[in-house]
């Protein structure tokens, strides 16, 4: 129905070898991004990584120190911020608070498009009907519920129709029940208008539920790309694995290394079959084995077998609910592993117990150990 | 009423609660006592002087209601001091700006140049003027030397020399009120302008201007009311027609030893003063313009 | 050594140097006195330094620097008693003081109607002469009976030299009201006592018609030269900027700063003693009641009224000394400058402050409304 009267084509937009520092704080180091057109992409990464300045860049608020930026194939180095035809959705909202809700949607429309007083009165009809708030066009931003200005911000962004909409965590400010909310409507609304959106955030579910593509960020630099699958199940390095749901990362020496398979040990322990390393790794190497802890299965100690013991066994230290699951932290030797077992499985599992932990081969993975992030103290402990 | 409730039902809450109240006040005491003694008290003794020096009447006040002087130099004052307040704003309002968009090094740099004027004392700032003002000063030989005029310009001793120069003294304080209403506006305000397709000139009049008003009005009235006490600029910069208020007052008091009548011109001045304020208050507040619910 | 001698010896000193440094200009003049301070030492007053300081009450500026060399510094030197200065003078302030009974005050110069007020009020204390040397004074220096009289100032025409070089120039009150023969820009005083007197007797009222003053005369004579009056000054500071920088070619200022111009800034004029407004003598050091330091303050009026301070007063601010003994130490070329020179004496209108005591107010009120429509 109004699907199509708001509806554009995304623009691509490409980052190549983009860098920005301020002093000596590099934000922005060799960025290479593609975007294809229509795409919902985020920038995920934690405080300090630099994704507001690459927004930044996009936006034109800022002027790289290197690199270029593409948009459509036109590199818009020399396009200030009002010739780019961008929305913008900023994570304070920044609503003018000195026009109604009607005046802060049709101002794209009455700075870029000179269209007739009727047409914009419609356009902004279209995008107050779009966000719901029709009944509210004539109030104040200061008279608004956070939501709702939420709202108002989006629709000021998509009004004039732009091919690409720029959202710097735009719902930081919300509490989770309407985060969740607003995250499902800027889904819709982006189904229904087509655009292409760069959506930066720290809230790795977030990203995860909304993105086509994900763009994990660290220290100035991107960590991986990928669809959020892909960067769920197979993360590239440890950073990324930690930064993207729980994990268990544990600390383990290439034992030997085949083409199907290779053995690791963990720590003077166990010798585990893995699957083979995605990077070039040779015996005696140090590693992660990356395992998800909902991956892990457990049994009670004394219902398996010594000699069936085919994985590790270790001690249940901690037990908590969560609603759907229970998730444990057992140790095992100096490491310490999480698990998460479904609500009627967890009988049998006391703070104390011995349980014996294993997982399909599939399940795991070999991650590099001199990858930055696992070292990262602000994303270790995850 | 609660603490009526309170004091039947639970002394011991009562205690704690009325103790709450009472550190508060204990606190506010030192303050209060200070008021009161350099402020309340003086203007007390005022009022009570305008009374009490024709004996008990409103003697004093009749004079300033029906002589022509008082409603003249009153007119001329609040005349002169608009004038200025306005010329002030608009002066003080571009230094601002740039103060507001500069960084580090240059504010400070602008931030020094405003305040020079200040280490210098008014009277020293105002005998410049004359020098450069006057029939032979400054301007009026360049003017003659280059041709431009063969008798001198009347710059002196008139509302004109007055004025440019009570301007300069509000200048600093002008651009410092407005400098900190501006740092006060959201710079991403801006910035959501400008990616919504404004120019830097239509960001500027669509958004930071308007924003920037509350501020502009703020600082006229301080202005103002600073304007309406001026003294010095036109008893020696101006012609006895731009005789203002506080040189009334003062030669009233200190001339003709008239405490009485000082006093209660001193007050009406302050009463106009506070009306003013208040009527500002009720009509240019942010929170009236832009949709406060405490309209 | 007794305080009486300590003073003899300050007097003998002071002449010295005004005999030495006779003719030289004021600069000359503050060196040597302040050399020869320099010289004298505390240790000729024992127990100096246990005194009480006196507040002296007194105008700022120059005045101030010429109080202090001239009585101030040598005052202290050899009584051990500092001085606390406090400006600028304004009699309100005393009144305030002694209504509030917190004097703070120990001396000032009250002049003109605020003596007959402080009068009236009992604000004054009798003078002490057991610590005053009447002998050192003159007769008339003491006309009020509580106050030494210090010195005189007079409201006299300047006109500018460049425009009338000649014998043909302003030399009346007349004159300066008459714009056909002396056309130019004129400057006048915004304070009323001396504009109205200068009204009247450029209207040609005689000195022995003159008070109780006509009114009515006075405001006809004002109307006549209002439209011709460049300018109204306030200051006297204003008033000297206005003949240095040659911004008026007649003004009537009051004399020391019109000689000061003159003198020391090289204005070029020139002034008219004929008809100057005279204060005659109505400038009187006083002893405010209730003043914490009398004693102290009795000292200082022992100093004041002598003819070597008067002298050396007149050195550095060029009003005229009330005791005539001052002449005798005076360089002949400065002594002609001054309000109390008997050839200027002779010529001046004398102020009778007693019409001024009653009817200030009425005529302030009516001047200002005049001046400011
Ligand atoms: N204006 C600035 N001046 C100096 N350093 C800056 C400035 N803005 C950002 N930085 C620095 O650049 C780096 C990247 O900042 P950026 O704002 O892009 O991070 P971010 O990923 O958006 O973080 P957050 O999640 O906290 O918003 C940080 O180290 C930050 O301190
Ligand atoms: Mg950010």
């Amino acid at each position: 129905m109004e699907q199509s009267a708001v509806r554009t084509s995304g623009a691509r937009v490409r980052l190549r070898n983009l860098s920005k520092s301020y002093g000596a704080v590099v934000a922005v180091d060799g960025l290479t991004l593609d975007v294809p057109a229509g795409t919902f992409v985020s920038l995920l990464g934690p405080s300090g990584s630099g994704k507001t300045t690459t927004l930044n860049l996009i936006a034109g608020f800022l002027t790289p120190d290197a690199g270029d930026i593409l948009i459509d194939e036109r590199s818009v180095a020399d396009v200030p911020p009002h010739r780019r035809n961008i929305g913008m959705v900023f994570q304070s909202y920044s609503l003018f608070p000195h026009m109604t809700v009607a005046d802060n949607v049709g101002f794209p429309l009455r700075m870029r498009a000179k269209l007739s007083r009727d047409e914009s009165r419609k356009r902004i009809a279209e995008m107050l009907a779009l966000v719901q708030l029709s009944h509210l066009k004539a109030r104040y931003p200061r008279q608004l519920s956070g939501g709702q200005q939420q709202r108002v911000a989006m629709a000021r962004a998509l009004v004039s129709r732009p091919r690409l909409l720029l959202m710097d965590e735009p719902l930081g400010a919300l509490d989770k029940k309407l985060r969740e909310q607003m995250q499902a409507e800027i889904r819709n609304i982006h189904r229904s208008v087509g655009t292409t959106v760069v959506y930066v955030t720290h809230d790795q579910s977030e990203a995860l539920t909304m993105s086509d593509l994900v763009v994990v960020m660290h220290r100035a630099r991107i960590a991986q790309i990928g669809t959020p699958r892909a960067l769920y199940e197979a993360p590239a390095n440890a950073f990324v694995a930690d930064f993207l749901g729980d994990s268990n990362l544990i600390p383990a020496t290439i034992v030997k290394t085949a083409e199907r398979e290779c053995a690791v040990r963990i720590g003077n322990r166990a010798v585990i079959a893995a699957p083979p390393a995605p990077f070039a790794a040779a015996a005696g190497d140090r590693a992660f084995l990356f395992v998800r802890p909902e991956d892990m299965t457990l049994q009670p100690a004394s219902s398996v077998q010594p000699q069936d013991r085919s994985g590790l066994v270790g001690t249940v230290k901690e037990l908590s609910f969560h609603g759907d699951v229970f998730k444990l932290s057992i140790a095992v030797g100096d490491d310490v592993l999480k698990a998460k077992v479904a609500r009627e499985q967890c009988g049998s599992f006391e703070v104390g117990r011995q349980v014996v932990i294993s997982w399909t081969p599939n399940a795991a993975r070999l991650l590099p150990a001199t990858s930055d992030g696992a070292s990262s103290s602000e994303s270790g402990m995850r | 009423m609660t603490a009526i409730a309170g004091h039947t039902t639970a002394p011991p809450r009562m205690a704690a609660s009325s103790r709450q109240r009472i550190i508060p006040a204990l606190l506010l005491m030192p303050c209060l006592a200070w008021i009161s003694f350099f402020f309340l008290l003086p203007l007390a003794l005022m009022c009570w002087r305008s009374f009490a020096a024709k004996g008990y009447s409103f003697a004093a006040y009749t004079v300033l209601f029906t002589s022509p002087l008082y409603t003249k130099v009153m007119l001329t004052t609040v005349k002169t001091a608009s004038i200025a307040t306005v010329i002030a704003l608009i002066l003080a309002y571009p230094v601002a700006y740039v103060l507001t968009i500069s960084g580090g090094f240059r504010r400070a740099l602008i931030l020094t140049f405003v305040f020079i004027p200040y280490w210098v004392d008014i009277i020293v700032r105002t005998f410049s003027w004359l020098i450069l003002l006057g029939d032979n000063g400054l301007i009026n030989k360049l003017l003659m030397a280059t041709g431009i005029v063969h008798t001198p310009l009347e710059l002196l001793y008139n509302s004109f020399s007055v004025l440019i120069a009570m301007v300069q003294i509000l200048l600093p304080l002008t651009i410092i009120i407005l400098f900190g209403a501006m740092l006060r506006i959201d710079r991403t305000l801006i910035a959501a302008a400008k990616i919504h397709g404004a120019g830097s000139w239509q960001a500027f009049r669509t958004v930071f201007f308007p924003l920037s008003l509350p501020g502009v009005y703020g600082a006229g009235l301080l202005v103002f009311v600073l304007s309406l006490g001026f003294y010095v600029t036109p008893a020696l910069l101006g012609s006895p027609r731009q005789t203002m208020i506080a040189q009334t007052i003062m030669v009233e008091a200190s001339e003709l030893l008239d405490w009485g009548q000082a006093s209660a011109a001193g007050l009406v001045l302050l009463i106009i003063t506070t009306l003013i304020a208040a009527i500002y208050n009720r009509y240019f507040s942010l929170d009236r313009l832009w949709g406060g619910s405490d309209a | 050594m007794s305080a009486r001698q300590e003073v003899e010896e300050y007097c003998a000193n002071l002449r010295e140097i005004l005999a030495a440094t006779r003719g030289l200009d004021r600069r000359d003049f503050i060196k040597s006195v302040g050399g020869t301070l320099a010289g004298w030492t505390l240790a000729t007053c024992p127990g100096a330094s246990a005194e009480l300081p006196i507040t002296v009450f007194g105008f700022g500026g120059v005045w101030k620097k010429a109080a202090l060399k001239a009585f101030g510094e040598p005052f202290t030197q050899k009584t051990g008693i500092n001085i606390a200065y406090q400006e600028p003078y304004l009699f309100a302030k005393l009144l305030a003081m002694h209504q509030a009974r917190a004097m703070q005050i120990d001396t000032a110069p009250v002049q003109g109607e605020e003596m007959y007020q402080a009068e009236r009020l009992k604000m004054i204390m009798p003078l002490d002469f057991s610590v005053i040397d009447r002998s050192a004074l003159d007769p008339r220096q003491l006309r009020y009976g509580n106050a030494v009289g210090s010195h005189t100032l007079s409201y006299v025409i300047c006109y500018n030299k460049k425009n009338w070089p000649g014998e043909n120039h302003p030399a009346s009150w007349a004159d300066f009201w008459n714009v056909e023969k002396f056309p130019g820009r004129r400057a006048l005083r915004t304070d009323e006592l001396w504009t109205v007197e200068a009204a009247l007797k450029a209207d040609g009222v005689k000195d022995s018609e003159f008070y109780p003053i006509d009114v009515d005369r006075v405001f006809r004579s004002l109307d006549r030269i209002k439209p011709h009056i460049k300018t109204w000054w306030s200051d006297n500071s204003l008033s000297q900027q206005l003949m240095e920088q040659e911004e008026v070619d007649i003004i009537a200022m009051m004399n020391g700063r019109a000689t000061e111009s003159i003198r020391d800034h090289h204005a070029p004029f020139e002034i008219v003693w004929n008809e100057a407004i005279c204060e005659g003598g109505s400038q009187g050091w006083i002893v405010p009641v209730g003043c914490p330091n009398p004693h102290g303050a009795m000292k200082f009026l022992d100093i004041v009224g002598r003819a070597e301070s008067e002298a050396a007063f007149a050195r550095l601010i060029y009003y005229g000394p009330q005791n005539p003994k001052a002449y005798d130490l005076i360089d002949p070329a400065l002594a002609k400058l001054l309000p109390t020179y008997p050839a200027n004496e002779k010529v001046a209108h004398m102020v009778d402050f007693s019409w001024w005591a009653d009817n200030l107010p009425a005529m302030q009120r009516r001047f200002q409304l005049w001046l400011q429509s």
